[in-house]
């Protein structure tokens, strides 16, 4: 028996799958509170697929957990996150146990660490099933079989036997998949669902990703720290910087205009198929800031080519570009970048 | 298979070195069995003629030779003091002392499992605060001063179970629990303090790793992530002093069996030193080697039941 | 491990104590008077050891033991309450005119638990056995020969006057055991009797059951079906299992218990009335320096407060002791013993400092923490006159071996039980005074031929009055030469339930009063509950 949802079986048209609004996440530490997450809102509809990208540590991971209240003991968590028109927000573990599993679900950044190393794969995903769908113990383990089958893994009625350590990278993260999916969730958040594997694996992961959201129509959230692989995959692109969104777009407008220093850089640091392999693209230099500070400027502009005085004395706010499309500078860059290297003179805005 | 046999080999030096090392103690002591045995009124032809007919005149390692070869043929030889034979004297106290461990060991974690889990699922919360302080005021009670206070409240002033003594289990197995309860819980308080911190920095750890929160994002409710999943890869450290301390519950054995006047290995060996009476001693030195060689041998085997991989690897080598 | 594990060990034990930490009291009790004795029903004792085994040849019975020795066994005689020997396995005995031969007649009619008939015979071999034991040959002596005189009648042969021999054969010594036991290896475990209880099982530390011997020849008794002994060697556990309602009765001589159960109200308690009970003392080694010096010996006796000793490490329970008896005993006069005078004390010290140096003594004590109490306090006391004293531990059978050697300076000892005082002939003799080294059974070395004087005396003269003056003598010379500093008498105190009856000791064959409790140990035939 399928637990009783807190949602309406049909959504009133129009209702976005996931709204954020306001969305901040502060972890407190010892020295002080991180602040990994600020301010950040976004609009998700069933069906389309939200890419967020960002450097490593600018808050992808914490923002998609705070959504899905995965967060620990010491975080706080300003801010409005609605579900199908439901104010989630303010819900308790015991609440969000509901909502996890067959409303959300989330594939991990590495799937090395992710799955139990303890627990036979079958079980992984069987005990969602029982618990959420309420399968007998032999019509979720038949489930769990297909599940396994459909994100490719061969052989898998013995696979579910296996424990994770006895399966491949790749083989993992499918594994991982097929448990998000096991419930078949409206809303998928991919966390990097491909940075701890091998190139060759990585489009095979994100293909599969992407059939399995058609197939169900998914919202997803397609977390990545390369704007290559998210530019093809996704319908908007949230760039991430220090805890901020920095610029906010449908993804073709976003490729037609960029107005973010950091966007530009980021995708200025894509690797190219072109290039020899492991060679990495221009790195953009300088680290991201201390999360702990808060000074009164761009987080961006100790790194940024373009830094200007004000930039270090006034954190500019997120404006609007165009209807859509927003973006969080003093002196926006305009229009695209030639695509083989990193700027040298950008136009400025007159 | 093998993994036994290295094991079991393992066994054979150990108790070579333990069994001479204690038969070197005890019989360096100051003190003689003749002694013992005569009494103050012992003179000296019968201090002479009794050690003859103990073979005690001989040097010790003559002495540890013949007891070796004794032991060769199965045999552990017997009391000097009431010439009972050791094998006897172990088998009717080991029961004693297997149960009072056994029983202390399943309070012990019947206690700091449940215990160690909630502290852990909000570390420095009330709950882990509370525990840790209570852990801590355990390990601070002697043993014999908790005996004191549970006999005078369970036994002297409510009369719910007895103040000491022994049935046996085949005997009467109700009464059996009953005079086991307050000594077993004696010994236990030590060892459910250390077992609720260890498992709790454990879990605290555990539940910090990625497949717990992956478990969470699967929806699952709290209680089933902290028996399921988090609670196995936990263990190992649990495993691992619950095997090592078997030497400091035997320590506490011994003094529990003597308050709560147990017939038990403690009781035997204590008296056995006190007498002199070496053979015995020897025979509960043998013993509790052995015990304590399997006992870690189990905790090894027990490793590989918690942990799927280490079985993998084991097979490889 | 070993080290700390007896010292923990030894940190709860208080029951073992060498040294005189208990003393004697008046003796209270708390009567039970109800209707005629009722049979059947069980028993159970907690007693403050186990024990090696009931052979007396063999084993040798501390108070716990000795339970159930006169459980198993009869002797040929028993004390009465007036420490005279009345008959009981014999029917009486004749001596010739020196003393020199015994003839003792036994009682017709009594078999053993196993069928065999009690004879001459048995005990002829009986005696012979116990004559040429190490434990208990020694003091037997003066015995030289046994023959068998009538199938019912063995006569004694004695190479002395002995006329306190009834005595002896009223204590342990006394003790009649089967032939079987004779051939039987195992013996201390498989005792037969002709007493009123036959060991039915003994598990070694754990209990041991006596069964009532259906054929015990004191018709009507004993009163008791079964009597279960558990040792309990922790006084306090002990206290508790009766308080709890574990057992039915105990022993102790535990001070702080006895201080206990004095106030107690809903428990009956016996404390011994004998005159006899064991003595605590610092014993001194006469035959070396330092305490080769009757000057520094009386130094330490009137720098010595046993009062204090007694209410401090004994919860105050006890009386004083001048000497081996106490006021109870018919054998008690008053010694003269030094009372105690810090300024005598501190000018022999100083005699002794002027003529050799500073005065540093050592006194050996057991590592249990009431002895050791003990020790920490005379140290104190004895730091007042200017004696300096070290404090060595020593384990139990070292101890003994100890003081059988002669080395020692001083060392805390508890001893002089004996109901009859020629029993404690070789403690006090100059011929077991050995010098260090040889095992000597005179531990203190003392060599006095007033005593021995005495001792003959008192060994060879059947009248009362004589006898009395012996040991009167013997307990001067003692308080004269000072080989022990008194400290106090031993007190033993039976407790039970109050349905339990006859603590306070049974009768003799003839019906008249037998002696109660008697150094901790005492007779269950007579025990019953009602
Ligand atoms: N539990 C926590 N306590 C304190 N700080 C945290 C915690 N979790 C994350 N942070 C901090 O929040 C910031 C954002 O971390 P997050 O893991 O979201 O980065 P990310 O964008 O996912 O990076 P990556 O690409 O490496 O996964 C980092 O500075 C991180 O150190
Ligand atoms: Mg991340």
């Amino acid at each position: 028996m399928k637990r009783a949802s807190p949602f309406p079986d049909v959504d009133p048209a129009g209702v976005p799958l996931l709204e954020v609004e306001g969305l901040s996440t502060r972890f407190r530490v010892p020295g002080g509170v991180v602040r990994a997450v600020e301010d950040v809102s976004f609009t998700l509809h069933a069906g389309r697929t939200l890419g967020i990208v960002g450097e490593s540590g600018s808050g992808k991971t914490v923002l998609a957990r705070s959504v899905m209240g995965l967060l620990p003991h010491n975080a706080d968590r300003p801010g409005t996150i609605r579900y199908r028109g439901v104010d989630i927000t303010g819900w308790s573990t015991r609440q969000l146990v509901g909502v996890r599993g067959p409303e959300m679900a989330m594939v991990f950044q590495d799937p090395m660490t992710s799955l139990n190393p303890y627990m036979r794969i079958g079980r992984q995903i069987t005990e969602s099933l029982r618990w959420h769908m309420g399968l007998t113990k032999a019509a979720a383990a038949s489930r769990a079989v297909a599940l396994l089958d459909e994100v490719g893994i061969p052989s898998a009625r013995l696979r579910a036997d296996s424990y994770p350590h006895q399966l491949s990278g790749g083989m993992r993260q499918r594994a991982t998949i097929a448990i998000a999916l096991a419930c078949s969730p409206r809303l998928l958040f991919a966390d990097e669902p491909t940075t701890a594997l091998d190139v060759t694996v990585q489009a095979q992961i994100l293909d599969l990703l992407a059939a399995e959201q058609r197939e169900r129509e998914m919202g997803m959230v397609l977390v990545s720290h390369d704007l290559g692989v998210v530019a093809g995959r996704s319908d908007d692109i949230v760039v991430m910087y220090a805890g901020r969104v920095v610029e906010h777009a449908p993804t073709r407008t976003l490729f037609a205009g960029l107005r973010m220093p950091y966007t530009q850089a980021l995708l200025a640091a894509v690797p190219r198929l072109d290039r020899p392999s492991h060679s990495r693209a221009a790195v953009i230099p300088g680290r991201p800031p201390d999360p702990t500070a808060i000074d009164p400027a761009c987080r961006f502009a100790p790194r940024c080519p373009y830094v200007q005085a004000r930039c270090q004395a006034e954190e500019p706010p997120l404006v609007e570009a165009e209807p859509g499309h927003r973006y969080r500078c003093w002196y926006p860059v305009a229009g695209p970048l030639p695509r083989s290297a990193p700027a040298v003179s950008p136009a400025r805005r007159g | 298979m093998r993994f036994v046999r290295r094991q079991l080999l393992h066994l054979v030096p150990v108790l070579f070195v333990v069994t001479f090392l204690s038969f070197l103690l005890i019989n360096l002591l100051p003190g003689d069995p003749v002694i013992t045995i005569l009494g103050p009124g012992a003179t000296q032809e019968h201090v002479t003629a009794l050690r003859k007919e103990l073979a005690l005149d001989e040097p010790i390692p003559v002495r540890y030779v013949h007891w070796l070869k004794r032991i060769a043929t199965g045999h552990l030889g017997q009391s000097y003091v009431n010439r009972q034979p050791v094998l006897e004297a172990i088998r009717q106290r080991l029961p004693t002392t297997l149960e009072l461990m056994i029983l202390a060991e399943a309070f012990a974690l019947a206690l700091a499992i449940p215990m160690g889990i909630l502290a852990a699922r909000r570390p420095n919360g009330i709950f882990d605060r509370v525990t840790t302080t209570t852990a801590f005021g355990l390990l601070a009670v002697p043993n014999f001063m908790l005996a004191v206070v549970l006999v005078y409240v369970f036994a002297l002033h409510w009369h719910l179970l007895p103040a000491e003594g022994y049935t046996a289990l085949t005997q009467n197995p109700f009464e059996n629990l009953r005079h086991l309860v307050l000594p077993a819980v004696t010994l236990a308080a030590a060892d459910v303090a250390v077992y609720v911190r260890l498992l709790r920095s454990e879990m605290v750890t555990t539940l910090q790793q990625d497949f717990i929160t992956l478990a969470r994002a699967k929806g699952l409710p709290d209680r089933r992530i902290l028996l399921r999943h988090a609670f196995r890869p936990s263990t190992f450290s649990l495993v691992t002093v619950i095997g090592l301390n078997l030497g400091r519950l035997i320590g506490g054995a011994f003094i529990v069996e003597y308050i709560f006047a147990l017939p038990g290995i403690g009781t035997l060996t204590v008296s056995s030193i006190f007498n002199r009476d070496y053979l015995v001693v020897q025979g509960t030195v043998v013993l509790i080697a052995v015990g304590y060689v399997l006992a870690n041998f189990l905790v090894d085997v027990s490793y590989s039941f918690l942990d799927p991989r280490i079985k993998d690897v084991r097979a490889l080598t | 491990m070993l080290l700390t594990l007896l010292l923990l060990v030894a940190l709860v034990t208080a029951a073992c104590s060498s040294g005189g930490g208990s003393t004697r009291g008046a003796g209270s009790t708390t009567p039970t008077s109800a209707g005629p004795p009722k049979s059947g029903g069980r028993l159970v004792i907690g007693v403050e050891a186990e024990s090696d085994g009931f052979d007396l040849t063999k084993n040798r019975p501390a108070a716990s033991g000795t339970v159930v020795f006169r459980a198993i066994y009869d002797q040929l005689y028993v004390f009465d309450k007036y420490d005279k020997p009345q008959p009981s396995l014999a029917t009486g005995a004749e001596h010739n005119a020196d003393f020199t031969e015994w003839t003792i007649h036994v009682r017709a009619g009594v078999t053993f638990q196993d069928g065999t008939p009690l004879d001459a015979a048995a005990v002829q071999g009986n005696i012979q056995a116990i004559k040429s034991s190490a434990l208990t040959g020694p003091l037997l002596n003066p015995i030289v020969g046994v023959d068998v005189v009538d199938p019912l009648s063995v006569r004694v042969r004695l190479n002395s006057a002995l006329p306190a021999f009834p005595s002896y054969m009223a204590t342990a010594l006394g003790t009649i055991q089967a032939p079987a036991m004779r051939k039987d290896p195992d013996s201390g475990r498989h005792p037969i009797g002709t007493g009123p209880y036959r060991l039915k099982s003994w598990t070694p530390g754990s209990s041991l059951v006596l069964a009532r011997n259906p054929n015990y020849w004191r018709k009507g008794l004993p009163y008791f079906d079964e009597i279960e002994i558990r040792p309990i060697p922790d006084a306090h556990s002990r206290l508790s299992a009766l308080r709890a309602g574990d057992v039915d009765m105990i022993h102790t001589s535990d001070g702080q218990s006895i201080a206990d159960l004095r106030k107690e109200t809903s428990l009956q308690v016996q404390e011994e009335k004998t005159g006899e009970t064991e003595e605590g003392f610092v014993m001194l080694n006469t035959g070396k320096p330092p305490f080769d010096d009757i000057r520094l010996r009386k130094a330490l006796a009137l720098a010595t407060n046993p009062q204090q000793v007694i209410d401090i490490a004994g919860a105050g329970v006890g009386t004083t002791a001048d000497g081996p008896w106490a006021p109870g005993s018919p054998w008690y006069t008053p010694t003269g013993y030094p009372k105690m005078d810090v300024a005598q004390a501190r000018s022999l010290v100083q005699q002794i400092k002027a003529e050799k140096g500073a005065v540093n003594i050592e006194l050996k004590a057991t590592a249990d923490p009431a002895t050791l109490q003990v020790a920490q306090l005379l140290k104190d006391q004895w730091s007042q006159v200017g004696i300096t004293t070290s404090i060595k531990q020593v384990e139990q059978s070292q101890y003994i071996l100890d003081a059988l050697k002669g080395d020692y300076q001083g060392i805390l000892w508890r001893q002089f039980g004996a109901r009859d005082p020629d029993l404690e002939y070789p403690w006090w003799n100059s011929k077991y005074a050995a010098p260090e080294g040889a095992l000597a059974l005179n531990f203190a070395r003392h060599a006095s031929k007033q005593i021995d004087d005495a001792q003959e005396q008192g060994r060879h003269s059947d009248d009362p009055a004589v006898r009395k003056a012996a040991y009167a003598t013997v307990g001067r010379v003692l308080a004269e030469d000072l080989p022990y500093v008194w400290l106090s008498h031993t007190v033993w105190a039976l407790a039970a339930k109050p349905d339990i009856h006859g603590l306070g000791g049974g009768t003799e064959v003839d019906g008249s009063a037998a002696t109660g409790p008697d150094n901790g140990s005492f007779s269950v035939a007579e025990l019953w509950r009602g």
